[in-house]
């Protein structure tokens, strides 16, 4: 178990299925297969890109770390101990170790609670500050994430999008975690606003030596972001490594095709778009063998029936594809 | 507010293949808060088969100039209090009720963000998209080769099962006859056989889009289709009756990467077919840079600049338009801070003076704040609403 204790955090053959209820007597008929198979590490004050499409079991992922949901095999090893097996005491002490930043601040603030309610109530619950040190405490952060500390009293809906999304930075550095989950933090604000958050998470980052998981549909986002990014289809990584390695040099099929789709302002170069036929696969009923090989074009007979493993490349790249592997 | 109208007819080269002219267009909206001033007077011309993307952030007003145009805006709050809109030769804000419904869907149809908010969740998608098909379109030929297709198929069917007495009982053979010569004039086709029609039509433009196996698409429910299949479904509705303007409203926003890859070079390929203009309303820059022609930039309720594609990406003028490229992340350059663009966007019940801008603006003066900039054209085909550029364009940036 002690094997990865020079990670923060180490994610081994994290499984998560859904499971699905038919009829009245509520049997189980399929499983959701969101999650199957998921290694990655995170180091210190490092950050890993998560990225997908809808649907592909990137916020599975980042919910299963931090237990809001009950992976259903795998391990998540932070600092040297397994979570999953943490009692659910052990969880309520150990959570202040990492935090999340939900998607939309509109539904994760509550609107009946005022924004130093909001920032104060992990303090409360987590620490015996008194009430005048967390009244400091909140106003400090509120600071930190660059928002007037006066505004204190006032509620969620007085802020707008990009003011939100800082109560929620705010509210998630309130117990000086080491890891924060950000899912998708910025797809709900306009591109002036992101990159004032972008900047900010940046900042936040250095000054706390925090590790982020950064989960996003939005390339070029995680690549403004990351240290190192996985590419995830269907439940599976299906490319890991240095960003810069991943981005320059992507060799898996889905993430070229992936890739070629990024639309860029840069209207001189423009590159040759791979387009993918048909839509991602149901997660109910994957296909078999690699489950990009339904709309490969470069698949043979081995990819219908065989699953590729990630395979190592120089630099710690690794890629699952058969076709790598061959050549 | 000072119109100026000659601006952008002088950038189009006269109006011979002008579609769509708007100008001066300002739209109001009451709210118990007070009058959002959503649009503060919008110029714009398009000329037929290009594409114009206007870009913005959320609030700007680009949905609202869609809207305007199509007449479609809530009709308790939202008005169209000054300007025109002249597409084809007439002014849409004059037109009756009726008018603009002839209008709609048929010469002008809009393609909405979210597909699945947009259709209707009880109808099934070939109804859909035959309803716009039966609102505008004669369907009388396809109609009546339908009837008289079947009649035959009738008659072959009789006569293959020795019923021929039949046949002439039903006086098949001169009924086929006379619908062929269209010679009587009592067989207008009924409203089941136009409905028959208008789907034949359906599944005809869903297989142009490249919809797999149409034929059971339109049998089935907006539920039961991916994001990017019903907007398939979105764009067949808004292309049925072959329109000479698409406004697009975000086509793609909802949608995956990979799906809007595919939904983008669809559009493509069909406003080469269809000799359809495009109006792309987005606040993706790079959707922009890849699809269209020219650009209006919009910022609240205003165009502050326009040009042409590659002009404005490579040598953006206004200080907006630069601060808004300026934070975008690359996936090419990683950037070691991202620009920022200072504060956030102004609240349209109170719009700042002058110009709209001047509040988040490095380079305000006292001007700014005072009086508004005209679109000028700083260098060829290139318009800014900038003093920055207003009294000589060799000025500093």
């Amino acid at each position: 178990m002690n094997l990865d204790s020079s990670y923060l955090l180490a994610v081994k053959d994290l499984v998560k299925y859904f499971p699905i209820w038919r009829g009245i007597l509520k049997r189980k008929a399929g499983e959701v297969r969101a999650v199957d198979g998921v290694s990655f590490q995170i180091s210190e004050a490092q950050t890993m890109g998560l990225v997908g499409e809808s649907g592909c079991g990137k916020t599975t992922v980042g919910r299963c770390i931090l237990r809001l949901l009950e992976p259903t095999a795998g391990e998540v090893i932070f600092q040297s101990k397994d979570i999953t097996k943490f009692s659910p005491k052990e969880l309520l002490s150990f959570r202040r170790n990492m935090q999340m930043v939900f998607q939309d601040p509109q539904s994760s603030l509550n609107p009946r609670m005022t924004v130093k309610g909001i920032v104060e109530e992990p303090l409360i619950l987590n620490t015996p500050m008194s009430e005048s040190e967390r009244e400091n405490k909140v106003a400090e952060l509120l600071a930190v994430v660059g928002l007037n500390p006066d505004h204190a009293n006032r509620y969620p809906h007085e802020f707008s999008g990009g003011q939100r999304q800082r109560i929620g930075v705010a509210r998630a550095l309130a117990l000086n975690p080491k890891l924060m989950v950000l899912d998708e933090p910025t797809s709900s604000l306009d591109v002036s606003v992101q990159a004032q958050v972008l900047n900010l998470l940046r900042d936040i980052q250095e000054d706390f030596k925090l590790a982020y998981l950064f989960i996003s549909h939005d390339l070029a986002v995680i690549r403004q972001m990351s240290d190192s990014v996985g590419v995830m289809y269907l439940g599976k990584i299906v490319e890991e490594g240095n960003a810069g390695d991943v981005f320059s040099n992507p060799i898996h099929p889905y993430t070229q095709a992936l890739f070629s789709a990024i639309l860029d302002v840069e209207v001189e170069r423009k590159r040759k778009r791979i387009v993918l036929e048909g839509d991602v696969p149901s997660p109910v009923n994957p296909p078999k063998g690699c489950r990009f090989h339904p709309r490969c074009w470069r698949r043979s007979e081995r990819c219908c029936n065989e699953d590729p493993p990630l395979t190592v490349l120089n630099g710690g790249h690794r890629v699952a594809c058969h076709k790598v592997r061959d050549s | 507010m000072t119109q100026n109208p000659n601006a952008t007819q002088a950038y189009q080269g006269g109006q011979s293949n002008q579609l769509l002219e708007i100008s001066g267009l300002k739209t109001t909206f009451r709210t118990f808060a007070g009058v959002v001033r959503a649009l503060q007077g919008v110029d714009l011309t398009m000329s037929k088969g290009e594409t114009l993307g206007m870009v913005g952030e959320t609030g700007c007003g680009k949905s609202v100039t869609a809207l305007s145009i199509l007449r479609l805006l809530p009709g308790a709050s939202g008005k169209i209090v000054d300007g025109k809109i002249v597409f084809e030769g007439s002014d849409l804000t004059d037109l009756t009720d009726e008018q603009i419904r002839n209008i709609r869907g048929n010469k002008i149809s809009i393609v909405f963000q979210e597909p699945m908010t947009s259709l209707n969740p009880v109808l099934k998608i070939g109804e859909q998209i035959a309803e716009v098909i039966l609102l505008h379109q004669t369907l009388d030929p396809d109609a009546l080769s339908l009837k008289t297709q079947r009649m035959k198929e009738q008659k072959t069917w009789l006569e293959s099962r020795g019923l021929g007495i039949v046949c002439k009982l039903l006086r098949l053979d001169q009924k086929i006859r006379n619908l062929e010569q269209g010679v009587d004039q009592h067989i207008a086709p009924s409203n089941s056989e136009k409905r028959r029609a208008a789907m034949s039509r359906a599944v005809s433009m869903l297989k142009q889009l490249g919809v797999p196996d149409p034929d059971s698409i339109v049998e089935r429910y907006p539920h039961e289709l991916s994001g990017g299949m019903r907007q398939r479904a979105m764009i067949a509705m808004a292309l049925a009756c072959k329109p000479s303007l698409l406004i697009a409203d975000e086509p793609t926003t909802a949608l995956d990467v990979t799906i809007q890859a595919q939904i983008i070079e669809l559009i493509k390929e069909l406003k080469s077919r269809m000799d359809t203009s495009i109006l792309l309303i987005t606040h993706h820059l790079g959707l922009v840079a890849e699809m269209c022609d020219r650009v209006a930039v919009m910022y609240a309720g205003r165009i502050v600049e326009y040009s042409e594609t590659t002009k404005l990406f490579r040598n953006p003028y206004h200080p907006y338009t630069r601060g808004l490229l300026g934070s975008i992340p690359s996936t090419t350059k990683v950037k070691d801070r991202l620009e920022v663009i200072p504060g956030s966007v102004p609240d349209m019940i109170h719009p700042p003076g002058g110009c709209g801008f001047h509040p988040r603006c490095k380079f305000s003066t006292n001007t700014c704040s005072q009086s508004e900039p005209n679109l000028r054209e700083v260098d060829s085909h290139h318009l800014v609403a900038c003093f920055l550029y207003g009294v000589n364009p060799d000025e500093p940036r």
